[in-house]
């Protein structure tokens, strides 16, 4: 008598591959789609699911209730049933093949959406040269996600303590608000650069070499813009984390609040002496990728510009805009996602760099919202939620 | 007299009304009136205290009262999604009980209206009653489930009552219905009264039941009085001013959703195969289980039996309506849109057309007046997979020559429709270049205009007989397809119906234009894959055809973008490079299905990665080292920033002019650099100087009004604040609308419908795929078939926790578990709901029975839904009584997959050996394990004396406990341990499928029955009571064994 198709839960999306695991596991929690990823590393000598993804699915099982994670005995294939998005106050040990960036990422996109407003502590490795460190998302995303939320407060990522990468011991705290509806985006004219800020942090290494990072990214950034100001940041004792390393994280701002970051630092305790790297190197590397970061141009950096298509896609059904460089391999492969699980699809239109000295070609992408609301959220708490 | 002296009141002072004293006041007065602000402010200064706040109480509830009334007329400010576009038609319902003469009002307003008898009244019937207004009328019978659909789609209801009857309860019903669902404005309609011969107490009947109507609506909701039938039609003029009414009348649409109304069903697979599946289907249906836990995706597949099915075509409105969107069907089910196409509008507005677009008038001639009701039986409508053919000829209203019109008002659709198809692009993201801007454009000296107009044209003739012809356009495309393959390989920044520019060192420049008809939806196959210029094929009177066509080509380009043609070299198509060759997928999908009868669909897993292939394969440099092969791009490791580029040097200096004016330092566009704006301001100067007196009167009159309305903002006291708010608030909505009409305005149809959707107000037709066949097999135009977008993660299923109230119309008390049949959102759907109370430490309590006049929790499992969502349920919707049928209303509050409802359970034992204060209890607990996990628990004696569980004892595996207490116990006292049991709510979820009965079924939809219904139709007794009986009648009921105890 009952078609039952109305109880029967969404349809199985089925995925090969390892690439894209975060945004898939990510999109299906939004959209309630179960999914099944298929293959994983099937080829390799050492097949299967990594420490750093089943660290991942754990801490979407902290963020969720009634979520299903089947793994196969090879851990080649995951299957994956979505629960609700609770949100809420915890703390989570991060793997630490991986930095806190890698779990910060899909955070960001889940935070808004959960029931409670998220509050989580995050331990793990701060700064790895595979992953965008804490500072840069910080940086980039943060004012971008506060532009979708619509408000400034209750958002907030702060580094406690920091950790390098092999071994890790970074400390790091993640506030996120919830709200019903994203507000659409229009971000179409990226401004000038007025300045360039920076932070240089060595950790459990001579704090001498901050000065030399600093003196080296500044040579090439003084010759773009006058007003360049990096700061120093050396941790010691248990604000240092477990692992010796230095790095340089710079962020160029525009007039109209945009900005470009792009860090780099050392390679890792324990190899060669002939391949580690000299702090010089770091500022000037640091430097050169700002620069490549700001050829790229447009209104959000390479880090921010998959979050910033997510979220756009996950707006109410209102036209939004971005002017952003070109599209990087994960914005490209995040875009198809967001067309099988939310039906989206983006006008992308390339704006070809003339000789008028703004950088390389642009891309404005364009697409009306989902109309993604957020179906977690909780009524009666809706008054005591800042 | 003393007492009368008190008591009365002391003399007022009489003002002078005329007189010398009356007129030095009136100069006074006026004096002080005409005084300019100036000398208000120096009397203000002279004199402060006189103008200070005298008392703060009064003065703050002055203020107060004034925002108050003001804050009153403020609206939230909300857009809808259908001012943006061509509204969709008003929805009209007519409610009201059985006969009592809603077919005769509708047919009524429609003869009104579209100046049409409708011999028979069978679904939406669709007319134009004004010049930028349309309504759709249906009829909404007594069928509760038929009341619940109408309520959540109606703009407008026209609630009939009947005078003879009075109210009927089925009133009371829809109007609580439609106060959960979002409340649509409704008018009264009160017919039948002639039978009131008096008309004084005709005239305090009226005013009776408006007073009813008023306290259920809202005070002063309007009430329409038909007073009599002439003719079995109620007056003329009479309904003109009910009609006039409602064409007036403003909407404030609510529906954020998409929704649509469809007026048809049609399967689109072979009936026989159909039958002969739908016929196995029931079966599968009664044999699954409708508990539908984890395991519910292995039942979706059983469904999947019927492929194609067509739902009907009708106005989108509320949102946009994107294809594979999920949508749900109240009555039916939950689908995804296969497929959805733009339909002539067989109902346009009189204004939309291009001929009524300039015209200003002030009524609608008779030609306009469209109508469009295709299961009524006017004149004869003939639909088709893809039009609606409209013979308006068969209404003897209408003149032969308007017959011709009505086809050539639809032909001209499909013209203007194929001129926008057609449309062609120089480059993938250029504006479409209309045919008939065409010849206008060139410039530049060249004199092209005849021959690029010819051109054109000789393409449109090609097509349009393409069009007529449809088996010989289809094999031209096939041909033609073939050859176009062969261009496309090279062509690398080809698109679907965008001209190219191909380099090709051989012959110069060549044109291709590569109209890839995907078009089918429109009916229209006519592949146009040619090249504009084929040496043997043209017939140009220029001596040099290529030449001439590589000048057009350079001076369209030119013309149309100027920064196209340095730049065309290094552009990526990025939309290719994401979203892979979409035609083509299309197409190969198309053939996957066709190949086996069309039923089953083998699974294409490498659909996607061939899209992604192809994308990889294209893309532009930055991308080939990145994604070389598409097996290479699954097994990516997620990384944010891949090394997607090689670093370029940026230390020596010599790239620096490349981001240069990145930079505040760098150099600024004309309309931002200080240095240009100067120098364009001296020049503005100069002119400014000039007009500077002519502008200075305008100014202060600016200035003045300014004023005035600042001043007027500012006696609102904080009310300014809130007013700019407002105002700022509105802008906003104001300037996103903006956006969302202008952004994709210069695109064609198709591509639209990819990128936004299709618009609120167009006409579409959609396809939905998995539909079961009783839907169309059953179909009834009397039963509305409605589609309702749901939003992403919807479809899902969990434990949904609301705030719930009893009705207290509805006469019986509801119970836990018992099944009810709720409607939220778009669906219908039975659940069993478990009460509960939340209590003051966060518990929440199981309650068996709803509380009588107070709120309580109801967990219930099904659908997701957003919170605030507002609902109601009936115990059933198949009875159909005097009673009221609502059974409570509530609102949704939490969704999650696990609530933790405590039920209260006393543990009880009995003391069977005692030793001072310890004693040992059996019967309390099952097993020594269960025993185990309760030591520390507390326990009580029902006389009071507590107690605490030690340790579970060892001899027997009983559960037998050790216990202390906090003084001896006696062996004949009862134990009991207070304790807290987590309930479970059901997991049970049924859709509410009526559409799917035979229509005569329809009101006998029986879902779970309750514990109670099962007893009484086995006729059995409750085991409970039965037991008592028992136990009575055979003298078993065990008497306590009382020791007395001894006074010592």
């Amino acid at each position: 008598m009952s078609n039952s198709s109305a109880a029967a839960p969404a349809e199985l999306l089925k995925f090969v591959g390892c690439s894209e695991f975060r945004s898939r596991i990510a999109l299906s929690i939004l959209t309630g789609k179960p999914v099944k990823i298929s293959s994983i590393r099937a080829k390799l000598e050492n097949p299967g699911v990594r420490e750093f993804e089943i660290s991942y699915l754990r801490l979407i099982e902290q963020i969720t209730n009634g979520t299903v994670v089947r793994i196969s005995e090879t851990g080649t294939v995951v299957l994956f049933r979505p629960g609700i998005l609770t949100g809420g106050e915890f703390e989570f040990d991060c793997c630490a093949e991986r930095g806190i960036g890698y779990y910060l990422e899909p955070l960001m996109l889940l935070g808004p959406f959960g029931k409670r407003s998220l509050s989580v502590k995050l331990t793990g490795v701060s700064n790895n040269s595979m992953d965008p460190s804490v500072e840069a998302v910080s940086y980039s995303c943060l004012p971008l996600l506060r532009r979708f939320l619509g408000r400034d407060s209750g958002s907030e990522l702060s580094l406690e303590r920091r950790g390098c990468h092999p071994v890790g011991g970074a400390e790091v705290r993640f506030q996120c608000p919830t709200v019903s509806k994203l507000k659409p985006l229009d971000l179409t004219q990226p401004g000038k650069i007025h300045r360039i800020r920076g932070m240089s942090f060595t950790c459990k290494v001579s704090p001498g070499m901050n000065g030399r990072q600093i003196v080296s990214a500044k040579e090439l950034l003084r010759r773009l813009v006058p007003d360049v100001l990096l700061t120093a940041d050396h941790c010691t004792g248990a604000r240092g984390g477990q692992s010796p390393g230095f790095g340089v994280t710079l962020v160029a701002e525009t007039r109209d609040g945009c900005r470009y970051v792009a860090e780099c630092m050392s390679r890792p305790s324990g190899v060669a002496v002939a391949e580690a790297s000299v702090p010089e190197d770091v500022g000037l590397t640091a430097a050169q990728l700002l620069c490549e970061e700001i050829y790229r141009g447009g209104c959000v950096d390479s880090i921010s510009q998959p979050l910033a298509l997510a979220l756009m896609a996950l707006c109410d059904r209102d036209a939004s805009r971005l002017l952003t460089g070109p599209l990087t391999p994960h914005s490209v492969r995040l875009l198809r996602l967001l067309r099988q699980f939310l039906g989206v699809t983006f006008r992308l239109q390339s704006r070809p760099a003339g000789d008028d000295g703004l950088g390389g070609d642009k891309v404005l992408c364009t697409c009306v919202g989902s109309g993604f609301a957020n179906l977690s959220k909780l009524a009666a708490l809706e008054h005591l939620d800042p | 007299s003393s007492n009368n002296f008190d008591s009365k009141s002391p003399r007022v002072h009489r003002k002078r009304q005329s007189g010398p004293k009356a007129e030095k006041k009136q100069k006074q007065k006026q004096k002080l009136s005409k005084s300019d602000p100036a000398t208000a402010l120096q009397q203000r200064q002279r004199n402060p205290k006189a103008f200070a706040v005298q008392h703060a109480t009064k003065t703050a509830k002055i203020v107060r009262r004034t925002l108050d009334l003001e804050t009153a007329k403020h609206h939230v400010p909300m857009r809808s999604r259908e001012d943006d576009c061509e509204p969709p038609p008003v929805v009209v319902a007519i409610v009201g009980g059985r006969g009592v003469g809603k077919s005769t009002l509708l047919t009524s307003l429609v003869k009104s209206f579209a100046k049409q008898k409708l011999t028979s009244v069978n679904g939406p019937v669709t007319v134009v009653a004004g010049k930028r207004k349309r309504l759709t009328f249906i009829e909404c019978n007594d069928d509760i489930n038929v009341m619940i659909d109408v309520a959540k789609v109606a703009d407008l209801v026209l609630l009939m009552i009947n005078a003879e009857l009075g109210w009927d309860m089925l009133l009371f019903e829809f109007i609580n219905i439609c106060q959960t669902h979002g409340f649509p404005k409704i008018i009264g309609v009160l017919n039948h009264l002639e039978a009131y011969k008096d008309s004084k107490a005709l005239k305090k009947y009226k005013k009776r039941l408006k007073h009813r109507f008023w306290q259920e609506v809202y005070q002063g909701a309007k009430l329409f009085y038909l007073t009599k039938l002439m003719h079995g039609d109620y007056l003329k003029n009479e309904i003109h001013n009910l009609g006039r009414f409602i064409s007036v009348m403003k909407f404030r649409r609510c529906h954020g959703e998409l929704v649509i109304l469809t007026c048809c069903a049609i399967d689109l697979r072979m009936p026989q195969i159909l039958r002969s599946l739908g016929q196995k289907c029931p079966e599968m249906h009664k044999n699954l289980t409708r508990f539908h836990g984890p395991d519910a995706i292995s039942q979706q597949t059983v469904y999947r039996w019927m492929e194609q099915f067509e739902a009907g075509r009708h106005y989108v409105r509320g949102a946009h309506l994107r294809n594979c969107t999920e949508v749900h069907i109240p009555g039916c089910g939950d689908f995804v849109i296969s497929d959805a196409a733009r339909l002539p509008d067989p109902c346009p507005l009189p204004d939309s057309g291009a001929g009524g677009a300039g015209k200003r008038r002030r009524s609608l001639n008779l030609r306009e007046r469209t109508i469009y009701a295709p299961m009524s039986g006017v004149g004869g409508v003939l639909m088709d997979r893809d039009a609606v053919y409209i013979h308006t000829g068969g209404s003897h209203h209408l003149a032969a020559d308007v017959e011709a019109k009505e086809a050539g008002k639809i032909a001209a659709g499909l013209d203007t429709q194929l001129e926008q198809a057609h449309a062609v692009r120089l480059v993938s993201d250029g504006r479409l270049l209309l045919a008939g801007e065409m010849g206008s454009k060139t410039d530049d000296g060249v004199d092209q205009q005849p021959d690029s107009g010819s051109d054109f044209e000789e393409m449109d003739e090609d097509e349009s007989s393409g069009v007529s012809s449809g088996s010989d356009s289809q094999e031209d495309e096939d041909e033609k397809g073939s050859s176009s393959d062969v261009e496309m390989k090279d062509a690398d920044q080809m698109e679907n119906g965008t001209l190219q520019k191909t380099d090709s060192a051989a012959n110069g420049t060549k044109l291709t234009t590569a109209q890839d008809y995907e078009d089918k939806d429109l009916g229209v196959r006519a592949g146009l894959d040619r090249s504009l210029i084929d040496d043997d094929d043209e017939d140009d009177d220029d001596d040099d055809p290529v030449e001439s066509m590589k000048q057009r080509f350079n001076s369209l380009a030119s013309g149309w973008d100027p920064s196209m043609q340095s730049a065309a070299a290094g552009r990526i198509n990025w939309h290719r490079v994401v979203y892979g060759r979409e035609g083509r997928s299309r197409q190969q999908a198309a053939e996957d299905a066709f190949e086996i009868g069309g039923i089953f669909r083998p699974v294409t897993a490498q659909a996607t990665a061939s899209a992604a292939g192809d994308g990889a394969g294209e893309g532009g440099s930055a991308w080939t080292a990145a994604s070389a092969t598409s097996v290479d791009e699954d097994e990516q490791e997620d990384q944010t920033l891949a090394d997607c580029q090689a670093v370029r040097d940026w230390s020596d200096g010599l790239l620096s002019h490349l981001i240069s004016n990145c930079f505040i330092t760098g150099a600024w566009s004309d309309r931002e650099d200080a240095g240009a704006l100067l120098g364009r301001d001296q020049r503005a100067r100069q002119k400014v100087r000039a007009a500077r007196e002519k502008n200075r009167t305008k100014k202060a009159a600016l200035k003045a009004a300014f004023d005035a309305e600042y001043d007027a903002a500012k006696s609102g006291v904080a009310g300014d604040s809130s007013g700019d708010f407002l105002s700022s608030w509105k802008a906003q909505l104001e300037e996103q609308a903006r956006l969302n009409r202008e952004e994709f305005k210069d695109l064609d149809e198709d591509t639209r419908a990819q990128l936004e959707g299709f618009r609120p107000g167009l006409y579409v037709r959609l396809e939905l795929t998995g539909v079961p066949c009783e839907l169309s097999r059953y179909f009834d135009p009397a039963y509305p078939l409605i589609v309702g977008g749901l939003l992403p993660g919807e479809s899902s299923t969990g434990l949904i926790r609301l705030r719930f109230k009893h009705h207290r119309w509805y006469k019986k008390i509801l119970k836990t578990r018992d099944p009810l049949v709720f409607s939220a959102g778009w669906r219908r759907f039975q659940s069993m709901p478990i009460y509960s109370v939340e209590e003051h430490n966060g518990r929440h309590r199981y309650l068996k029975y709803t509380p009588e006049h107070q709120h309580c929790d109801a967990t219930i499992f099904g659908p997701l839904l957003p919170h605030n969502t507002g609902l109601l349920a009936v115990q059933s919707v198949s009875e159909v009584g005097q009673d009221f049928r609502i059974a409570g209303l509530g609102v949704v509050l939490e969704k999650d997959h696990s609530v933790p409802i405590m039920k209260k359970l006393k543990l009880i034992g009995e003391p069977y050996k005692i030793f001072k204060k310890t004693a040992f209890i059996k019967g309390m607990f099952s097993s020594r394990l269960e025993a185990t996990k309760f030591v520390g628990a507390r326990l009580q004696t029902v006389s009071g004396i507590r107690g605490m569980v030690k340790r579970p004892l060892a001899e027997k595996d009983t559960g037998a406990v050790r216990a202390t207490f906090e003084d001896r116990i006696l062996l004949s006292d009862i134990v009991f341990c207070r304790c807290w049991a987590q309930v479970e709510p059901p997991s049970y979820f049924n859709p509410v499928s009526t559409l799917l009965l035979n229509p005569s079924d329809r009101q006998r939809w029986q879902g779970a029955r309750t514990v109670a219904e099962i007893r009484r139709a086995r006729q059995l007794d409750n085991p409970g009571a039965r037991q008592a009986r028992l136990a009575v009648s055979a003298g078993r009921t065990q008497a306590k064994e009382f020791r007395s105890t001894t006074l010592e």
